[in-house]
């Protein structure tokens, strides 16, 4: 068995021996499983994929996920990193979230360039990267956007005040895909953003802005419309080792077109999370809520979009262990709550044949492995 | 008879753990370059360790040496510099590299292993046990073992 790792050592280090550069690979995988209790309830656990989730009977695959990321470095300033992900929903096809090259431009910057993560949110960037978060999978009512990923340019800028800690960001780029709920397609042109980060200690806080002044929809019927969108969130952190906190809120603005109208409903959303760690077991609460604030000015003959307002809450109640320091086991148990108003469902195969799924009541349990290597 | 032969034998057990956790309470020391003369304090050593910090006062390039995850040492060196929980801390790395802002601390698996790196590598900083302390290296910081 000894012997094994060390053949794999040879024969990995000889072909990168030859080569000018050093590559590192590594990975994470999280396996899970999980079921709602109830008949016709469904709890969808990725918005890029609705087939993501779960129903009255156990699957393993909502929250079973890969990734391999590969990173060499090419010279002192320039790197470059690739990392393939395979949900099990998808049949582990393999998609890039994240390609890019990153260059040291000076000592406290860098930029990067390709396929980023669309970092509008705080677990943004590290969505599937169970390991690094407390819950099976961050707060489904706030973590609710398809688009995950886009093309550009992103800056980074470190600094420090005092005893904090700070990074600068802004990043700039395209990115486009299908609503899997109204099944559009939607193309970002041009989403420019900033991000604040600043830690001290056990605490650190971030604020971002991302806004894309004419985001183009195309429904089913080849309809088309324009219209500018902001996405907003702040977010506070506090983790000494023993006692975790952590809350967010975000808003997402649907802003008024070159017609003057509001197409959507403003979107609030937010989590708290308390948890404690006891030994390798860190019990965890979380309550999270949507909202859609009543916005829009959108008329569908007798009924406006702003009096009929998805508003879903929910709490969840989870242990994770840590039974090997780069291995950790969750259970958790959710319990979401729809008080949402919904259109009559007359006016809406009116306005669009195949909108909106109530989210309806749902209690959900699910366990997983998450592992990084 | 028998019950001397047990004694004495439980005796040399005795012995043989009260030497053996002699022989563990050794130090722990942070080594830097013999030619390295910043200016280093805890602080920045921690700072440097979650990845704040990358430069040493006189500009040189700081590389951050680790050692064997889960080891004693690496433990120590964790709780009393880093001020982290070896999980926190793998978290910290693990979020680091899977988004991009940066690479983890090189590993290496031996205090000599760890001494040869800061020897050749004039930036380098690394933690050993004092048992292993040669004169190739500068020790900036000891950590006492309970």
């Amino acid at each position: 068995m000894k012997l094994l790792p060390w053949v794999l050592a040879g024969v990995a280090a000889s072909p990168m021996a030859a080569q000018a550069f050093e590559t590192r690979l590594n990975g994470f995988i999280s396996v899970g499983a999980g079921m709602t209790l109830q008949e016709d309830q469904k709890y969808i656990t990725d918005p890029a994929n609705f087939n993501s989730q779960f129903v009255n009977e156990l699957s393993i695959k909502p929250d079973t996920m890969v990734a391999i990321q590969s990173m060499s470095t090419v010279n002192d300033r320039l790197s470059a990193t690739a990392q393939l992900t395979g949900y099990a929903t998808s049949d582990f096809g393999v998609k890039f979230e994240w390609a890019y090259v990153n260059y040291e431009l000076f000592n406290d910057v860098d930029l990067k360039f390709g396929r980023i993560r669309m970092p509008i949110y705080n677990y943004s960037s590290s969505l599937d990267l169970g390991y690094s978060y407390v819950w099976i999978r961050p707060p489904v009512d706030l973590y609710n956007v398809f688009l995950t990923s886009l093309e550009g340019i992103s800056a980074d800028y470190e600094f420090s005040l005092g005893n904090w800690y700070g990074t600068a960001t802004g990043y700039f780029g395209e990115t486009d895909g299908v609503d899997p709920e109204t099944s559009s397609e939607v193309v970002f042109d041009s989403i420019l953003g900033g991000i604040v980060q600043l830690e001290n200690g056990s605490f650190s806080l971030r604020g971002s802005y991302s806004h894309d002044d004419d985001i183009t929809i195309t429904r089913q019927d080849s309809s088309q419309f324009n219209m500018p969108i902001a996405f907003s969130s702040a977010s506070a952190l506090y983790d000494n080792g023993s006692l975790l906190l952590n809350a967010e809120y975000t808003l997402t603005q649907f802003l008024e077109n070159e017609d003057g109208v509001k197409l959507n409903n403003n979107e609030a959303a937010w989590y708290a999370t308390a948890g404690y760690r006891v030994g390798s077991f860190t019990p965890h609460f979380t309550l999270s809520s949507f909202k859609q604030l009543g916005t829009s000015s959108v008329e569908y003959g007798p009924v406006s979009a702003k009096d009929y307002l998805q508003d879903v809450s929910s709490w969840t109640a989870g242990v994770r262990w840590d039974f090997d320091i780069a291995a950790a086991l969750k259970v958790e148990y959710t319990s979401r709550t729809d008080n949402s108003e919904y259109l009559p469902s007359a006016v809406q195969q009116l306005v669009n044949p195949s909108f909106i799924q109530p989210f309806t009541d749902a209690q959900v349990i699910s366990v997983a492995v998450d592992v990084v290597f | 008879m028998n019950l001397v032969k047990y004694m004495s034998s439980a005796l040399t057990a005795l012995m043989l753990w009260a030497g053996l956790s002699a022989m563990a309470s050794a130090d722990l020391l942070v080594i830097v370059n013999a030619d390295n003369e910043n200016q280093i304090s805890v602080k920045f050593v921690k700072n440097l360790y979650q990845g704040r910090e990358s430069r040493f006062e006189d500009g040189t390039d700081a590389q951050p040496i680790m050692q064997a995850e889960g080891s004693p040492l690496t433990d120590l060196f964790l709780d009393k510099i880093v001020k982290q929980k070896p999980v926190q801390f793998k978290r910290l790395w693990s979020k680091a590299l899977f988004t991009g802002e940066g690479t983890p601390p090189e590993q290496l698996d031996s205090d000599a292993a760890v001494i040869a790196a800061v020897m050749s590598n004039p930036g380098a900083i690394g933690y050993i046990d004092s048992d292993n302390f040669t004169n190739d290296v500068r020790a900036i910081m000891r950590i006492k073992t309970e």
